[in-house]
């Protein structure tokens, strides 16, 4: 997860992104709920495993 | 004096039912507004017992440069006999922001929602001279709507309805596998955090050719 300088104005906190998508060529923010952290880092990796055909039977 | 609260460009406000049957149509909104580079902010994501839930709404508000509002359910409740009044309070809170506040609130931009386009002078006529868009129920024409709604606010380059359309269908393929290995029995009943992480790592993992 890396973050990068807001296009908001200059009182807004840095916005953090999750990546960059490669099927619509720009970036996606990080959600806003709390707990987003960890349910992003299981979710990567479930999305991982069934795009990649590695999903648990 | 107190500072007026900076809004997020990224940020929208959805104001939107929350029960079973609107489900699709505000995972169709959240998927859209994610692959738009936009963030959504919603009630849901708000779970600090130390403030009152208004005042959580009135903060969520106040962040939000833009906001989508549903008003949908208008129907009395089946169970009380009784309308929900908690979306046209909340377009009111907001609508409020943009006429009083300072400089930044008064950039906020509104899309209202509804199943028919003039259904809302029956029950809201104050609306009057605003411009309110009908989805008929349908989470895809929700979704097309909030798309050119953001593409001709915001003045951003996004991806296409078209585009955003089918890579949401794509996904809607892909989620109950993704649910099932995350071991949630049902795909319908993911928690909302849930759901936005399982959107938002789609997104990024999702390679070029997907859904055409």
């Amino acid at each position: 997860m890396v973050t990068r300088p807001s296009t908001s104005t200059k009182q807004n906190k840095p916005r953090t992104v999750v990546g960059r998508s490669a099927v619509t060529g720009r970036v996606v923010l990080t959600p806003a709920s709390k707990d987003s952290t960890r349910a992003l880092k299981r979710a990567s990796e479930a999305v991982g495993r069934v795009l990649h055909g590695k999903a648990k039977p | 004096l107190v500072a007026a609260p900076a809004t997020s460009q990224d940020d929208v406000f959805i104001n939107c039912p929350f029960d079973e049957d609107y489900q699709p149509t505000f995972r169709a909104l959240i998927f859209t507004l994610f692959a738009c580079s936009f963030r959504p902010r919603s009630a849901l994501e708000l779970d600090d017992g130390g403030q009152t839930r208004i005042d959580k709404l009135l903060g969520l508000i106040a962040e939000c440069r833009y906001g989508i509002h549903d008003l949908s359910r208008t129907e009395l409740d089946p169970i009380n006999a009784l309308p929900r009044f908690n979306m046209p309070l909340e377009l009111g809170l907001y609508l409020g922001a943009k006429h009083y506040g300072g400089r930044e609130q008064k950039a906020k931009r509104v899309l209202i929602l509804d199943v028919e386009r003039y259904r809302y002078q029956r029950f809201v006529s104050d609306l009057a001279g605003m411009d309110i868009h009908e989805h008929g129920g349908e989470p895809l024409m929700a979704l097309r709507k909030a798309r050119d709604w953001l593409a001709n606010v915001s003045r951003r380059a996004l991806p296409s309805a078209e585009k955003v359309t089918r890579l949401y269908q794509a996904f809607l393929a892909d989620l109950p596998a993704i649910a099932a290995d995350l071991e949630f029995a049902d795909p319908d009943r993911i928690p909302y955090v849930d759901y936005e992480a399982i959107v938002t790592a789609w997104l990024v993992s999702a390679e070029p050719g997907t859904a055409g």
